[in-house]
């Protein structure tokens, strides 16, 4: 049996490293250069987006960015790779719901920020990972989370085109937020959303925190559909005033959001 | 400890299915080594799937930054010592449900523990905590949201590892947040 060799080391590779070169272009066998070849030859420089990047614009439009084009590539039903240079590669497996990235969430920043047309998207046939899906299947992450980023990060603080600001929302779901990126600014917002129906200047007063912030996470939850809108406003009376020291104290003396570092 | 020192007490308490993580819950963020009342379970279907189970109440805790110190308490998971529950609840300032996704039924046990805790959850607020989820996904988290929706009773839902400090602090972060804002 060939062994790929990663370029430098010469170091045989087996199991899931060498899932990973064959991936992402670290295999340098014959027989894996081959491989490649025949797997990333659709690179779709026509699926690549002519569109203009939309830095000035002040609403979000996720079309121009990964969101968009992960949301096209799950309609289509199509496994695709992105990539952008100084930042790992995502592979989006709609089929199975996932995605596979080597890098953290936090760690893709640099892609969901990026206009979608500095963005290069490779069409990976399906039937070539055959031989490795049950491998890829099982270091994948559910593809909601990286939506949720994508929306999140993409966002950079802007409103989704077409959202009316005074539209009365409340949560349908609670996000997974706990394992997503910016935990510590999104749990308040949840915790009032998930209680509280209500328009989104409300929820930046109510929760202290900057509208941007607020607007990222509309996002990411709208874009999940986790959201029900247009329903009667209602703000929950509360019985007692909240014991914000004790519930700071608790949660700073085990590490946790109220940490003083981790507000900052 | 005088009744006045009790009434007082900052309280938390880990509730839910057998097999769901409170014993090791408490033992994971307490300062002291939890106290257990462990005992082979009676029920069978317990178990089966425990050769020794809580059958009073778990006890830990932290002392916070201030000096106060918060007393953690699991209730037991078989049913017959259910009467610990409203007594281990009362003056606790909220509760984590632990919820075992790999049973046969998480939203029946669910619906368990949200009956048998309806009246502590009438003026205070819980978090669902789902352990087992990398064994099981179904339920999935959405269905578990659904459930409770319809319920009318939408409290947080939290992928939980009762062995991992940070998955419990986020737990307990959850609740906190649930009690200042929602």
């Amino acid at each position: 049996m060939a062994h790929a060799h990663f370029e430098n080391t010469g170091t045989p590779l087996t199991g899931w490293k060498r899932l990973v070169a064959f991936l992402f272009g670290n295999a340098k066998t014959s027989k894996h250069k081959n491989k490649d070849a025949q797997i990333f030859a659709h690179t779709e420089s026509e699926l690549q987006h002519q569109i203009k990047p939309d830095s000035e614009d002040r609403t979000f439009t996720p079309q121009q960015y990964l969101l968009g084009l992960v949301q096209t590539t799950i309609r289509e039903g199509l496994t695709r790779k992105y990539s952008l240079s100084g930042c790992a590669d995502i592979v989006v497996l709609p089929e199975k719901n996932l995605y596979y990235s080597s890098a953290k969430l936090e760690n893709l920043k640099a892609i969901f920020e990026a206009p979608a047309d500095k963005i290069k998207v490779s069409l990976i046939d399906l039937k070539k990972l055959d031989n490795i899906m049950d491998q890829l299947t099982t270091r994948s992450k559910p593809l909601d989370d990286l939506l949720w980023s994508a929306a999140l990060y993409g966002s950079k603080g802007r409103l989704l085109t077409g959202v009316n600001l005074e539209e009365i929302i409340r949560l349908k779901y609670w996000p997974d937020i706990a394992h997503l990126p910016n935990y510590a600014q999104n749990l308040p917002i949840a915790a009032f959303l998930n209680g509280n129906a209500t328009d989104l200047n409300t929820v930046a007063e109510q929760t202290e925190t900057p509208l941007p912030v607020v607007y990222n996470f509309y996002n990411a939850c709208e874009t999940l559909g986790f959201l029900e809108k247009g329903v009667p406003a209602h703000i929950q009376d509360k019985q007692h005033a909240p014991d914000k020291d004790l519930y700071n104290n608790i949660s700073a003396t085990l590490g946790g959001v109220r940490t003083p570092e981790k507000q900052q | 400890m005088t009744a006045k020192r009790k009434a007082n007490q900052i309280k938390l308490v880990f509730t839910g299915s057998v097999g769901a993580g409170k014993t090791t819950a408490i033992g994971t963020i307490s300062d002291i080594p939890p106290v257990t009342t462990e005992a082979k379970p009676s029920e069978e279907s317990v178990l089966q799937m425990k050769s020794s189970t809580t059958i009073a109440m778990d006890y830990g805790e932290l002392v916070l930054l201030n000096g106060n110190k918060l007393h953690l308490y699991g209730t037991p998971g078989q049913r017959r010592f259910d009467f610990m529950c409203p007594i281990l609840t009362k003056g606790a300032f909220g509760i984590i449900i632990l919820i075992n996704n790999s049973l046969d039924e998480p939203l029946t046990e669910l619906d368990y523990y949200l009956d048998l805790n309806a009246t502590f959850l009438k003026e205070k607020k819980a978090v669902v905590g789902v352990t087992h989820y990398d064994v099981k996904q179904s339920p999935s988290l959405k269905e578990i949201n659904d459930h409770l929706h319809q319920r009318s009773t939408p409290w947080p839902v939290v992928r939980a590892d009762s062995r991992s400090r940070e998955s419990v602090v986020m737990l307990i972060d959850t609740l906190l947040a649930t009690l200042e804002y929602s």
